[in-house]
């Protein structure tokens, strides 16, 4: 048996995992975890042999009819490829590591069971939409984990504010959802099936008519940037934090918002023949990356500051894609993956020591919590692009392929060094500085967070020395992708790295508030306002509730009045008309019942309920119809 | 002859129910509806679902004079909606079990509705159609007006009565033309198709249209002849709702299919785009009148507004669409879909009239973290939710997934429009959940009593056939799409 004739059970292990639970075992917490982790543990061996296979050059397909209508084929298919096999495994090894830190992280909570429940529905989901080779099959994966995370957002649903960040979350990702539906099965109209390769060969081969492709692909933009919580979809997910830890650092890394990045290059020969879709995401992405730097500056709380760098980071992402370079997303998505799922569960460390994750409450944590503090240090370096990781040349490769369009450029390069920026500003807020009181009380987070903490700082490393060692060659081989070298670029991702490390180092331990505080603060109100995207999308909603309900008054006073009054001008003729007394339906039952025995006499003595006359009369009517059918078909 | 028991058991069942004593009521009610639905699933067992066509054929004369027949037969788009009638009376009744006062007439009223059902839908014979669709019509009325909640009940039932009796007889004069537009003149519904007795769009055959439309497009319901539809479910008995929205509505839909389609192509194919319009018009507005609903019963009820919308949709396109694909994907989903809400709406009807048992209200705003006091029922609930909104591997997005196909081809801006209904109807059921089952619940729902067995007796076969239709969507379609294939529909879909 080759290495590949079992790939399709990398999502099928944790979706099983997941109806097994959901079919009553989730009652055992410890036994929930138990199995979860060790469906997603055989996924992630089978996703590190499938990607072996596929480096050298091993390919397969596995295909189940889904539906077929009107001689239109939309099936269930996994492929496997490089670029599947390669974020397959991501997916499963950040997910592996982060439910594992969530066994102990999410111990003594009373929803422990559901917890592993949703989310190995939701890691399951998020590989098939990875291996997908279907548009239909990637559709109904992607909606998967869209509900998926609403479920984990709104997982301590009883805290106030957590439902409506729920409601927000996925009424915006489901908006765009339904744009992207529109695409799916237009393409596959057009196409005859839903097939990604049969589609990107007709898109390729010019079979597809000129006027609508672009269009098509502007739509799947739009799809993806609903995912991936790029503008204008952005709010939702700096709501997310609502959602226990461990979730965020999923949600943030290697699923859900990675599935937009990864939509773009699965989808990236059709968006190469509709170019104004190619242009349009790397705009939403430079946008984005800018405003989610900016306002992650302003920050004064760790889990936002890390929501707002994750819409950032992604938008860079779109960049890479969108200005025709698909090893440059899918490398920062990697390398975001990683480091950016490290932060979120040192966050988690850090809100287990000081209850909290507000930076008032941090400062100082260097000495008490030295381990998570290294590990911190090492992905934020990372995320600042410092040239200790993967991170660097993926940065680099963005910058190097946004080269072509100067605004562009210039957009993603201030987000690269405001990047840099926060991201030693929050590892000076957390780990150094004045301690806050709660942070006194604080000490090292148990080993079954640092554990997993570890294995992400190592894997950080790892990646690092097999970057250096083959210079970023295994990903580009595997992507059969290159992208051109420039020292000039790499120089100028390096410049912004280490001087926005050192200026947010220095603002923070040495001159407090003399650079870069005075000039944020005072713009604070409009940074956590996201430019007043906020207050526009809230009364947006507000203006939608208003006007299904002036709706709902002009259907009570309209459409219902009409109604109302042909029904209520019936039963005042039916009461005038009806001169003669009987007492209704359960009268008129019991009547039939008892006149077949006493010969019709006794239903003008029965006295029991007073329905009405009206419901006598449809009565007779109803029944009359019934008996002159049978009697006409017993006289034929 | 199994078809033929299906039909009528149940009224067999309710004539002994009136001559026994009320303590045997429940025993032989809903006996009964598991024989008939037994029966049923015999019919499904022995029916040739790959051919689709019409089978189990019985005809009896019935009244030679003028040409009435009394012939049964089911396709591929009849026994679908026959076993959703048959399992939908189970659900009704067991759950009626503790429920119900006045038994014996209560029951009996469901079975009479159940045969009426189910002989509209397994007819071939247009006068017996209408026949069916007087006898399934009349119970719910008293169920409603008898059994209803509140003082309005009479009114909402007198509102139900109304529209229907003026849909019936437009219905009825639209049947009337076709007969007496076919030489000899018969009833035989494959004849008069046979015959084409109106090719064109004049002003004959769209006023048969309107006819049909009327009848139809009432029973669905599409706005705005929809007012009957609310007050109707607000005061009907929790049972009464679930067959109400998961088998009444679906006579508008089917008879859309069976009878408007075949037999006037031409108007329907002239009118085909205004209907649509009408149709998406109708999804969004009862997604929207629906948010604004205080009601939950209420809200689920406009929620039917919203699904029906997509059922006329799916029928327009198939009436209208160059592309033989697209009209198959069309009429394909507009059956699916009728099933797949059947359930849906089925088991959202039972599960709020299950919360209603417990909290005594079913005003949103004084619900609340229901969840977190029933957690199977919180489960179950968000679910069916789900389901109702389309979410993928469940019913519904296999029904809607294929109107949209077959509507893009067609009409696209109607096709996105119709998207804009499905996000409309996501925010709302949000919203829904977002009220009734999270947040922390208030000390009166502490200690709401659990899920009892009939209740989840009731819900399971719902739960596990919304999910199974979502994953496998295939046997369904195939079996529909047979039907589109067979004779009487083939013509005007697949070629």
């Amino acid at each position: 048996m080759s290495d590949t004739a079992l790939f399709w059970l990398i999502p099928v292990l944790p979706l099983s995992a997941f109806v097994v639970l959901a079919c009553g075992l989730l009652r055992f917490g410890t036994l929930a975890a138990g199995l979860a982790i060790a469906a997603l543990a055989g996924a992630f061996a089978l996703a590190l042999a499938a990607l072996v296979a596929v480096a050298s050059g091993a390919r397969a397909v596995v295909t189940l009819p889904w539906l077929s209508t009107g001689g239109r084929t939309l099936d269930l298919a996994l492929a496997l490829d490089p670029l599947s096999g390669v974020v397959a495994a991501l997916v499963a090894g950040v997910g592996l590591v982060v439910f594992c830190y969530a066994a102990r992280y999410m111990a003594g909570d009373p929803g422990y069971g559901r917890f592993f429940t949703e989310m190995s529905l939701f890691i399951g989901a998020m590989l098939a939409l990875v291996l997908a080779a279907d548009l239909i099959t990637l559709f109904l994966a992607w909606e998967v984990v869209g509900m998926c995370s609403y479920l984990l957002i709104g997982f301590w649903h009883q805290r106030p504010g957590v439902p409506a960040a729920a409601t927000r979350a996925f009424a915006t990702t489901r908006l765009a959802d339904l744009v992207l539906l529109f695409a799916v099965v237009s393409l596959t109209g057009l196409v005859g099936t839903s097939r990604i390769s049969a589609v990107l060969a007709a898109a390729t081969s010019g079979r597809i008519a000129g006027g609508v492709l672009p269009l098509l692909g502007v739509l799947i933009v739009i799809g993806a940037a609903g995912k991936s919580a790029q503008i204008p979809f952005q709010g939702w997910l700096p709501d997310a934090m609502a959602g226990p830890t461990p979730v965020s650092a999923l949600l943030h890394s290697a699923t859900m918002v990675a599935a937009g990045v990864f939509l773009l290059a699965r989808l990236f020969p059709l968006l190469v023949v509709a170019p104004g879709a190619l242009l349009l995401a790397a705009w939403l992405g430079a946008l984005t990356a800018l405003l989610g730097a900016t306002v992650a500056l302003a920050q004064t709380d760790l889990k936002r500051l890390l929501a707002y760098s994750t819409l950032s980071q992604i938008g860079l992402m779109f960049v890479g894609i969108g200005s025709g370079s698909v090893l440059a997303g899918i490398g920062l998505l990697i390398a975001q993956a990683i480091y950016k799922s490290a932060l979120f569960l040192a966050a988690g460390a850090v809100d287990h020591a000081v209850d909290g994750t507000a930076f008032d409450r941090m400062g100082g944590l260097a000495r008490r919590m030295p381990v998570t503090a290294v590990v911190f240090a090492l992905a934020a370096a990372a995320l600042a692009g410092l040239p200790v990781t993967l991170a660097l040349p993926a940065k680099d490769a963005v910058l190097a392929a946004a080269q072509g369009q100067p605004a562009l450029f210039i957009l993603a390069t201030v987000a690269s060094l405001f990047t840099a920026l926060y991201s030693a500003r929050a590892f000076g807020e957390v780990f150094l500085g004045r301690t806050s009181d709660p942070a006194r009380q604080a000490h090292e987070a148990p080993r079954g967070l640092l554990g997993p903490l570890l294995v992400l700082a190592v894997a950080l490393v790892v990646v690092l020395l097999a970057n250096a060692a083959l210079l970023g060659q295994p990903l580009a081989r595997l992507l059969l992708a290159m992208t051109p070298e420039s020292p000039a670029v790499t120089a100028l991702a390096l410049g912004c790295a280490v001087g926005g490390v050192v200026l947010g180092l220095a603002a923070r331990v040495a001159w407090p508030d003399r650079i870069i505080w005075p000039v944020v603060r005072p713009s604070a109100p409009v940074l956590q306002e996201e430019f007043g995207f906020r207050p526009l999308y809230l009364g947006l909603a507000r203006a939608f509730i208003w006007a299904t309900g002036v709706l709902g008054a002009v259907d009570r006073q309209v459409f219902d009045a009409f109604a109302g009054a042909a029904a209520h001008g019936v039963l005042v003729l039916v009461r005038l008309a009806g001169r003669f007394d009987l007492r209704g339906i359960d009268a008129a039952f019991t009547g039939l019942g008892r006149g077949i025995a006493d010969g019709g006499q006794a239903l003008r003595r029965l006295q029991t309920g007073m329905i009405g006359n009206e419901l006598l009369a449809v009565a007779l009517w109803g029944l009359g119809i019934v008996v002159l059918a049978l009697i006409a078909l017993a006289v034929r | 002859m199994v078809l033929t028991l299906v039909i009528f058991v149940p009224l067999a069942g309710a004539l002994l129910l009136l001559c026994l004593p009320a303590k045997a009521a429940r025993w032989v009610g809903v006996g009964t509806s598991l024989l008939t639905l037994a029966l049923a699933v015999v019919l499904a067992a022995q029916f040739n679902w790959h051919s689709g066509g019409a089978q189990f054929r019985v005809s009896v004369p019935w009244i030679p004079a003028i040409g009435a027949n009394f012939t049964l037969a089911v396709d591929g788009l009849a026994l679908p909606l026959v076993l959703l009638t048959t399992l939908l009376t189970c659900v009704a009744l067991l759950y009626s079990w503790p429920h119900a006062e006045r038994p014996r007439a209560y029951f009996a009223l469901f079975l009479l509705m159940e045969t009426g059902l189910n002989g509209y839908f397994s007819t071939v014979d247009l006068l017996l159609f209408y026949l069916f669709f007087e006898v399934a019509l009349v119970p719910m009325y008293f169920i409603i007006g008898v059994w209803g909640h509140a003082e309005r009940r009479q009114e909402a039932a007198m509102k139900f009565f109304l529209y229907t009796r003026v849909g019936s007889l437009a219905m009825l004069l639209a049947i009337l033309a076709l007969y007496l537009a076919v030489q000899p003149h018969t009833f035989y519904l494959p004849a008069i198709i046979a015959a084409h007795p109106f090719p064109g769009a004049g002003l004959v055959p769209s006023l048969v249209l309107l006819g049909f439309f009327l009848g139809f497009a009432i029973k669905l319901p599409i706005v705005p002849l929809h007012s009957w539809l609310p007050d109707a479910h607000t005061e009907a008995p929790t049972a009464g709702s679930i067959m109400l929205a998961g088998a009444l509505l679906k006579m508008g839909g089917y008879g859309f299919l069976r009878l408007a389609l075949p037999t006037v192509p031409g108007a329907f194919h002239y009118w085909a785009l205004p209907l649509a319009v009408l149709a998406v018009v109708s999804a969004i507005y009862g997604a929207a009148v629906a948010m604004a609903q205080s009601d939950l019963k209420r809200l689920v009820a406009f929620t039917s507004v919203n699904h029906m919308g997509y059922v006329l949709l799916g029928v327009t396109v198939a009436a209208y669409a160059a592309n033989p694909a697209d009209r198959t994907a069309g009429a394909v989903g507009a059956m699916y879909q009728m099933v797949a809400h059947g359930l849906v709406t089925g088991g959202l009807f039972l599960a709020v009239g299950i919360l209603a048992d417990r909290t005594g209200t079913r005003e949103i705003a004084r619900l609340g973290g229901i969840w977190a006091a029933l957690p199977l029922y919180g489960g179950i609930f968000t679910l069916l939710v789900f389901a109702s909104l389309g979410l993928p591997a469940l019913a519904q997005f296999a029904a809607e997934v294929q109107i949209v196909l077959g509507a893009v081809g067609a009409f696209p801006g109607i096709a996105a429009a119709m998207l804009v209904a499905i996000f409309v109807t996501t925010a709302m059921f949000l919203w829904v959940l977002q009220r009734v089952l999270y947040g922390a619940p208030p000390p009166a729902f502490a200690h709401l009593p659990r899920l009892r067995a009939y209740e989840i007796a009731a819900m399971v076969p719902l739960v596990v056939l919304i999910v199974l239709l979502g994953i496998i969507p295939g046997p369904l379609t195939t079996a529909i799409g047979g039907a589109l294939h067979a004779p009487l529909l083939g013509p005007l879909i697949v070629h």
